[in-house]
């Protein structure tokens, strides 16, 4: 800071503030207060911009579970109608009962695998056809090896 | 951290607020209704929040700033500032060394742009510091501290050399 700026800042700070009016200082906190208990936390626009994000939220809620919807119907109707998520729990549990009674069954009921999607294969016999080829190839692979 | 409360806040920047607000805004009226939306403004930021407030002061001098440019964007829809001040109002709000000083400093800070008076009156009449100054007015501290010194070469060449 030069000389000259100096004397002119020694100059401005000699100047005091007057005194202020007397219900300033009440009118300020008390507004503060009122908007305190008025709950006036939040602008207009804030309150406007949380009402836009509610309202995406919901909406992104609800359009996700309608597009979810749809989409199971549609693989439903590819596999003509059966539900395209089929739970093999059923079938487990009737397993187990043969095995060990229907006592010990609903007891050992947490050893029971979770709830998995059925594999879907196709109907027109492709498949059995495979494994049959492949359970050919594993015997003949096996008499080969073992020849009696 | 304890949070500053609002009571406290004002007792220690509430008037240095008010004059920084009338010499703003160009009145006195106005400073007072804004000074009310700053206050309002600082007891929706909660005790909680303050707590995090580093430097209350130029917190506060922002918060009225912002009140301030919110007053000239509702009332006149545009920022004025340049217009909005009042040399007169120096004199009600300091007292000088002498009789004419008060005249003269009104005259003085009338002849600066209204971003250089901010940066003198903040820095040599409210006793903020540059980074400070550049936080209320949302420029870096180098910027803040050029104005200053834009504004007190003016100054020098009004006053020429002061008594």
């Amino acid at each position: 800071m030069s000389d000259d700026e100096r004397k002119i800042s020694d100059y401005l700070r000699a100047f005091v503030p007057r005194p202020m009016p007397p219900d300033l200082r009440q009118k300020a906190l008390a507004a503060a207060e009122a908007a305190r208990q008025a709950g006036r936390f939040l602008t207009p626009r804030q309150w406007g911009m949380a009402a836009v994000c509610s309202l995406l939220i919901i909406g992104s809620l609800a359009g996700d579970s309608i597009l979810s919807g749809k989409q199971a119907r549609r693989l439903d109707a590819l596999l003509d109608g059966r539900p395209a998520v089929a739970l093999i729990r059923d079938t487990d549990r009737s397993a187990l009962e043969e095995l060990v009674g229907a006592q010990e069954a609903r007891a050992m009921r947490f050893l029971l695998p979770r709830p998995l999607p059925e594999r879907i294969f196709p109907k027109d016999g492709r498949t059995d056809r495979y494994i049959l080829m492949f359970e050919e190839k594993e015997d003949a692979d096996v008499h080969s090896k073992n020849p009696r | 951290m304890k949070p500053m409360k609002l009571d406290e806040l004002y007792d220690l920047y509430g008037d240095a607020l008010y004059r920084y607000l009338t010499l703003r805004l160009g009145s006195l009226q106005d400073a007072e209704d804004v000074l009310q939306e700053t206050f309002v403004r600082l007891a929706r930021y909660g005790e909680e929040r303050r707590r995090f407030i580093r430097d209350p002061k130029a917190f506060a001098f922002r918060c009225a700033h912002n009140e301030a440019n919110r007053f000239w964007k509702r009332r006149l829809r545009h920022r004025d500032g340049e217009a909005a001040f009042r040399p007169e109002l120096v004199s009600r709000l300091f007292r000088g060394p002498d009789e004419t000083s008060e005249v003269r400093l009104g005259a003085a800070l009338a002849g600066l742009s209204a971003e250089q008076r901010e940066a003198v009156v903040l820095k040599e009449l409210e006793s903020l510091t540059f980074r400070a100054i550049g936080g209320v007015c949302r420029v870096s501290t180098n910027t803040a501290a050029s104005r200053y010194r834009y504004g007190m070469a003016r100054l020098r060449e009004f006053f020429g050399e002061p008594k």
